[in-house]
Parts: structure tokens; C-alpha cells; sequence
């Protein structure tokens, strides 16, 4: 797995490729973590290259809920294919976290 | 009485050889007894391993012994005894007898000795050549029966044979070299001295020979006086005489080499009891005790330290043998300043004067080698010499090897406390495997209105699937089904903290709803931020016919009636939001049920599971499967849906844990 993750104007991208696993979750922990730490106020994670997500990647973006309200950052995922969607969906973290489906409905969403 | 006379062909002097019985019979006597006392000699067992001290030291016993007795009874002869209780004749034979018997003594027992010495370490050549001179030598007593002329010049060929084949035979010393140089100069005085006493007894028998008599009353032919002419004796007292020589020689040649000799011979056993230490310890503050004193003995040192790290680099133990910690630190200190470091190659300081920042130091120069394995540094062998430029190559490769010993011994050490830790923990994981069991024993008959099935399958040797079953009221029955995040131990333990809870609750008489917002709320107390769980419970009205389903975040559960029926309403997996919000997010929902129906719960790693193009079984493989065998009993169906998922993912080994429960009404 390989994420990215860069600044863009008033927002930051963390982008994900390839299989979010137990031993990869750790990775996508230390970047949002390191982006949190940066106040930034607006994080879109980009999920088009996301092949495969584990409980443990799920577990990643679940243990930020109460932090993303807590600090109202807007975080967003998107791109995300109907496999994938579908494993937010049956957790039902597709009610907690905002998934959009294209990086355009992202940015409309800064306010 | 036969009287051979003959004619000698050299000096043309008249020879008697004296062919008489009675003189045959002497003859005959002497010659057994020699033989017998050889024969003994030789068959004297003697152990395996040879401790030459030892040997030449019994030789020098039975010597000094013999030359006594040849001394006590030589004084004896010229004791005059009354004619009247024994004749002089009978007396002096008598002497005689005793003499001839401790010089076969001697000579067998030295014979012998020096056997073992020269066959000590034999090769094939050697062992045959002295077999071939050992029967010669001994077949040599039948010409005790004649003069030593009477085969000339036949008799100077075999003198000359057996002479030269005790020389050649004499330069088998290998056993020289495993003395020390005390026992070297032990066994040259010993030596020494046995070869004084052969001389003496040799010269006895010449001037036997010669006519010196102890006596001379009488007059004797035979072997009794002539013993010294013999080539049996000629032979015999030749190769002692060369062979103690020729020891006496070679020891004292070998003396000025011996240190070198003892010092390779120390440092093999020192090695030999460090791998000795190696293969019987784990403990490794004795493997560094061992190796510091073996090192300080293998290279001279006049100090040594060794310090040894851990894994992380911390130091974990010291050693140091005749120099104070203060000392190796001001050492290593002013070492560090002047940019010699060690922790990757040898340092090594002819002078110790020479560094700038070491004042006053008691030893001259230092030698310190870094112990490594597979370039992870695990610590550092110092050693000290109180001369300068103390350490040349040869000892540089003793030090080298020693440490590379060393490395590997503490390497090996580790992997061995590292392995009874695997051992400990596999043995960990069989008991878990066996709390897991209990944790998930098969379901019970709760009804005559139902039946069910389960059966769970563990990506590792424990899981985080759970199932469980009960009676809630008299017509209420409850199943729940749950999958904690990630597999293995950590999921293992959480399901343990979930049916805790689980079985805590429902005593309660909650509603599912409640039964899961009290859960959510016991477990999000115990599980650590990331993990979370997924949990279906079915509450089963007998009286009423009906079926609650209440999903929290778990994969849809299958009903089939006239068809199947994916249900999947809203819900929320538990420790997810961590309060009371949660209820909001779950939402019952009701089926009725008649005899036939069926219902199938399952976890995600059956619909998940992959084959070896990465295909997943996926839901709708899962449901046909289900249809299709429905009218098996519920084990059976079970059991046919477990199959169909094995030979879907043939070898590809399953990776999430797999669970599925099956209800069937009546």
C-alpha cells in the first residue's frame, strides 16, 4: 500500500493505493495523524485507488469520529468504489463520516 | 657327553660348544623363563590413553627395583656359607639364577615400555615394522642353544638387521611432543637413570661373558656365563641402549620448543572448553566468564575486559580481569578522542604512551576487537599487555578467533532464550486455543420448535468470531453473532470481553435494541480506539412465530421462506460511536416465520474469502449455496455450505475468520 498526502490550497489530499491491511493501517494512522496535528481543517481522503480495506483500515478512520466532531474538521472520503462503499455501508460508518463521490462534491463542501 | 668341537674360521681357535642333555636342559630353562618373563610382559593390559610420566616413571620404578635386587645379591656371592647346609656350587648358582632373572625383568619391562612409546600415534608401516623386529628379536633366544661364533658370519648379518631395524624403529618419538617442559625434563633424568642401569646390567653380563666372574670357583660352559654373546642379548641390549639414547636426546632438543608447543596445546583446550561452555549454558554471564579467562590465557594478556550489549545497545554486562572499570573508561575515553573506535574494526595500540589524552597508564599496549554478528554490534574483547607492541599477528589471530567465538556463542545464546520464549508461546497459544473452545462450544437444543448449527473457522490459532445462544423467557429464544476487528490474539481476548458482557446483559430481559446500546457502551469501555465489532441478534418468539433481527454493523442475514430475503436495515457497528448516540443508529427489524423457513447468519470472512484469482466468494454465491441445500437438516447444510467454500478457495489459505450459524424451523 502507498499513501500520498499533500496540500492544496486550503485543504490536504491523503490519497490511498492498493490494499488497507492490518500492517498498512498503521501508515494511513501516521498520516492523519500527522495531518490533525497541523490543525488542518479540511481532509479529504482520496479512496479511488483503495483496492481492499481490512476492520483494521476501517478501525483507522472509525478511532477519529469523535475527534473530527470534537475539532469540526471537515473529513471527507471519496472516490470510493462500490466494494468498498459497501463495507462502509454494512458498519454503517457511511452515517458517521462523509463520503462523497467525487473530488468536485468535496470541494464544494469548504466553506 | 657330546662334545662338538670346531674349527674357528678367523682366529683358528678350538670353540666347544657344548651339546650335552644335561647342558640342553639348562639351556632349555633359561631360554623358557626368558621367554615366559617376555611373553608376560607383553600380554600386561595397559589403558587406552597413555600418560608417558606415568610410563617412564613405572620403568624407573621397576629399574631402580631390579638394579637392588642385582646389587643385594651381587653382595650376597661373597658371603661364605657353610659348606655343610648348601655346596658354593648350588649357592653360587643360586646368586646367579636371581641376577639372570632381575635383568630379564628389566629388559622385558623395558622392552615393552619403549613398545608403547614408539607405537604411540602409529601409522600401519610402523605397527607392522615393529611386529616383524618384536618376533625376530624374540625367535633370536633359540640361538641361546648355540655359540656366537657358530653361525659366523651369519650371526653379524642378524645383529646387524635387528640393530639397524631398533634404530629406524628408535625414531619414533611423536610422544615428546605432548609433554610439557617440566615432564621433558622429568623424563630425562628418569631416563638417564634407567639408562645408567641398563649399562650397568649390560656391563654385568659382558664381563660374565669376558670371564670376570662374580665367582670363579667353578666352570661353566653354556649360556649361563656366555649370555652376553648371545645375538638374543646383543640385539636386546643394543636397541635399549639406542632407544634411550635417542629419547634422552630428542627431549632434550625438544626442550627449547616446548613453550611454543604447550601454548598451542593450551589454546586448544582453552577453545575447547568455551564451545564446550557454548553448547552446555544459556546463560550467557557465564559464557563471558568463560571466554574472558579463556582469552586471558589463549594470548598472554597481562589485562582483559570484555563488554558486552544488548540488542538495543545498551550495555548488558562487563567482565574485566586485572584492571579497574575506571581504567578501561579513562582508556576508551582518551581511545575516542583520538578517533579510534571500535565498534567496527580492530584497534590496536602499539605504544599507549602515544595518546595524547591517556596519562599515566599502567599497561603499555591494547588490542580491542568488536564482537559482531551479521554486522550488528553486540559488544567488544579488550586486551592489555604491560609491554609495548605486545600483540603480534600470531596472537591478533588467536584474538580474532576467540571473539569470533565468542559473537557466535552469544548469537547462539540468544536464539536459544529466544526459542523458549517461542516455545512458551506456542504453549500459550494452545491454552488459548483451548479457553477459545470454551468460549465457543456448540449450541444446544433450545427447542423443539428449531433447529440449529454452527461452526467457526480460525484464520490463526484463536479468533475474534463469536456466537452464542439461550432461552430468554419461556417462548423466547435469543442467537447472536458478532466479528471483532482484526483476527488473531487481539480480536481472541475482545471476544472473550465481549461475551462477558454479553452474558452479563442478558439476565436483563433487555430489547435487542437495549441489549446492543448497553453492549456498545460495556464494550467501547474495554476495546482500544481502532477496534470495534460487528453483532446480529435474533430474538425468536415460539408462541408468536415471529423472528426479531437486529443488525449492528454485521453482514446481512439471510431468510428464506418462498425465496431469499437479504436483510439489511440500518445499524451501527458497536465501539464505533462510543455513546449513547449509538441507539440512535440501530433499527430492529420483524419476520414471521412457518415450518421450513430457514435462516442463515455468517461473518464477513465467508463472503470474503478469495480463491487464487483474488475472486471473493461473495454474497451471491453464498446465497445459491444456501438455497440449493435448504432442505438438508441443519448440520448437513452447515456442512455443505463449509465445503462449497473450501473448493471455491482450494489452496489458498483462509485469512479472515470464518463463521456460520444456521436456524431451521419445524
Amino acid at each position: 500500500m502507498e499513501i500520498k498526502h499533500y496540500k492544496e490550497e486550503e485543504y490536504t489530499i491523503i490519497q490511498i493505493t492498493g490494499d488497507l491491511d492490518a500492517s498498512s493501517a498503521v501508515i494511513l494512522d501516521d498520516a492523519i495523524k500527522e495531518v490533525m496535528h497541523k490543525n488542518e481543517k479540511n481532509i479529504f481522503i482520496d479512496c479511488q485507488n483503495l483496492n481492499y480495506i481490512a476492520s483494521a483500515g476501517l478501525g483507522v478512520f472509525m478511532s477519529y469520529i469523535s475527534d473530527i466532531t470534537a475539532n469540526s474538521i471537515n473529513f471527507r472520503l471519496f472516490n470510493m468504489s462500490n466494494k468498498i462503499l459497501d463495507v462502509f455501508k454494512v458498519l454503517g460508518l457511511n452515517v458517521l463520516l462523509n463520503i462523497d463521490s467525487t473530488k468536485k462534491e468535496v470541494i464544494s463542501s469548504i466553506k | 657327553m657330546v662334545i662338538l668341537t670346531y674349527h674357528h674360521a678367523t682366529s683358528n681357535q678350538l670353540v666347544i660348544a657344548d651339546f650335552s642333555v644335561d647342558q640342553l636342559t639348562k639351556n632349555f630353562f633359561l631360554s623358557t623363563f626368558i621367554l615366559s618373563i617376555f611373553l608376560y610382559f607383553k600380554s600386561v593390559k595397559s589403558p587406552d590413553t597413555i600418560d608417558f610420566i606415568d610410563l617412564i616413571w613405572s620403568l624407573f620404578v621397576n629399574s631402580i627395583s631390579t638394579f637392588i635386587g642385582l646389587m643385594l645379591f651381587k653382595s650376597f656371592a661373597d658371603y661364605h656359607i657353610s659348606e655343610e647346609l648348601l655346596s658354593p656350587k648350588l649357592y653360587q648358582d643360586l646368586i646367579y639364577h636371581f641376577i639372570i632373572a632381575f635383568i630379564t625383568i628389566f629388559a622385558a619391562k623395558t622392552f615393552y615400555t619403549f613398545k608403547r612409546m614408539i607405537l604411540y600415534q602409529k601409522t600401519i608401516l610402523i605397527s607392522k615394522s615393529w611386529m616383524v623386529f618384536e618376533s625376530v628379536t624374540l625367535c633370536l633366544i633359540v640361538f641361546n642353544f648355540f655359540p656366537y661364533d657358530y653361525f659366523e658370519p651369519f650371526n653379524y648379518i642378524i645383529v646387524a638387521s635387528t640393530t639397524v631395524a631398533g634404530l629406524v624403529l628408535s625414531v619414533n618419538m611423536k610422544w615428546v611432543a605432548y609433554l610439557n617442559f617440566n615432564q621433558k625434563w622429568r623424563s630425562i633424568l628418569l631416563l638417564f637413570i634407567i639408562l645408567l642401569i641398563a649399562g650397568s646390567f649390560i656391563e654385568f653380563i659382558y664381563n660374565q661373558t669376558k670371564g670376570e666372574l662374580i665367582y670363579d670357583t667353578y666352570d661353566h660352559h653354556g649360556i649361563y656365563h656366555d649370555l652376553g654373546s648371545k645375538v638374543f642379548f646383543i640385539s636386546l641390549s643394543l636397541f635399549i641402549l639406542f632407544y634411550c639414547v635417542s629419547s634422552i636426546l630428542v627431549l632434550l632438543f625438544n626442550l627449547p620448543t616446548s613453550s611454543v608447543f604447550e601454548q598451542k596445546i593450551g589454546e586448544i583446550f582453552s577453545i575447547q572448553k568455551l564451545s564446550e561452555t557454548i553448547k552446555l549454558t544459556n546463560n550467557e554471564s557465564e559464557i563471558y566468564q568463560t571466554l574472558i579467562d579463556t582469552s586471558y590465557v589463549a594470548t598472554f594478556s597481562d589485562a582483559i575486559w570484555l563488554e558486552v550489549v544488548d540488542e538495543d545497545g545498551n550495555y548488558k554486562d562487563f567482565k574485566n580481569l586485572n584492571i579497574d572499570k575506571y581504567d578501561i573508561f579513562e582508556l576508551k575515553k582518551a581511545l575516542k578522542k583520538e578517533g579510534h573506535y571500535f565498534k567496527k574494526n580492530t584497534v590496536q595500540i602499539q605504544e599507549l604512551k602515544k595518546l595524547k589524552h591517556l596519562d599515566e597508564f599502567k599497561h603499555k599496549s591494547c588490542l580491542i576487537i568488536p564482537l559482531t554478528a551479521s554486522s550488528q554490534y553486540l559488544g567488544a574483547i579488550g586486551f592489555l599487555k604491560d609491554t609495548k607492541e605486545g600483540f603480534n599477528q600470531e596472537i591478533k589471530n588467536i584474538a580474532a578467533m576467540l571473539a569470533h567465538q565468542a559473537s557466535t556463542a552469544i548469537v547462539n545464546s540468544r536464539l536459544l532464550v529466544e526459542e523458549i520464549k517461542t516455545q512458551q508461546y506456542k504453549k500459550e497459544i494452545k491454552i488459548a486455543e483451548e479457553v477459545k473452545k470454551k468460549l465457543l462450544p456448540s449450541i444446544p437444543k433450545l427447542s423443539e420448535a428449531f433447529d440449529s448449527s454452527v461452526k467457526t473457522i480460525s484464520a490463526d490459532e484463536v479468533g475474534g468470531d463469536f456466537y452464542t445462544s439461550g432461552q430468554l423467557s419461556d417462548n423466547k429464544y435469543y442467537y447472536a453473532i458478532a466479528d471483532i476487528s482484526g483476527h488473531g490474539t487481539s480480536a481472541a481476548f475482545n471476544m472473550a470481553q465481549l461475551k462477558g458482557a454479553f452474558e452479563a446483559l442478558i439476565p436483563l430481559g433487555l430489547s435487542s435494541s437495549e441489549l446492543l446500546g448497553k453492549l456498545n457502551l460495556a464494550i467501547s469501555a474495554c476495546f482500544e480506539a481502532t477496534s470495534f465489532l460487528s453483532m446480529t441478534i435474533l430474538i425468536i418468539d415460539t408462541l408468536e412465530k415471529t423472528v426479531e433481527i437486529n443488525r449492528a454493523g454485521h453482514c446481512p442475514t439471510l431468510f428464506l421462506s418462498d425465496n431469499t430475503e437479504t436483510i439489511q436495515g440500518k445499524g451501527l457497528g458497536l465501539a464505533i460511536l462510543r455513546n449513547k448516540e449509538f441507539s440512535q443508529h440501530i433499527q430492529p427489524e420483524y419476520r414471521t416465520w412457518k415450518e421450513g423457513n430457514t435462516i442463515l447468519l455468517f461473518t464477513d470472512g465467508f463472503v470474503e474469502s478469495t480463491n487464487i484469482d483474488n475472486q471473493e466468494f461473495g454474497l451471491e454465491n453464498l446465497t445459491n449455496v444456501f438455497e440449493k441445500n435448504s432442505n438438508l437438516s441443519t448440520p448437513e447444510i452447515v456442512k455443505a455450505l463449509l465445503k462449497e467454500l473450501q473448493h471455491f478457495c482450494g489452496d489458498q489459505p483462509i485469512t479472515d475468520d470464518v463463521t456460520c450459524l444456521v436456524i431451521k424451523f419445524n
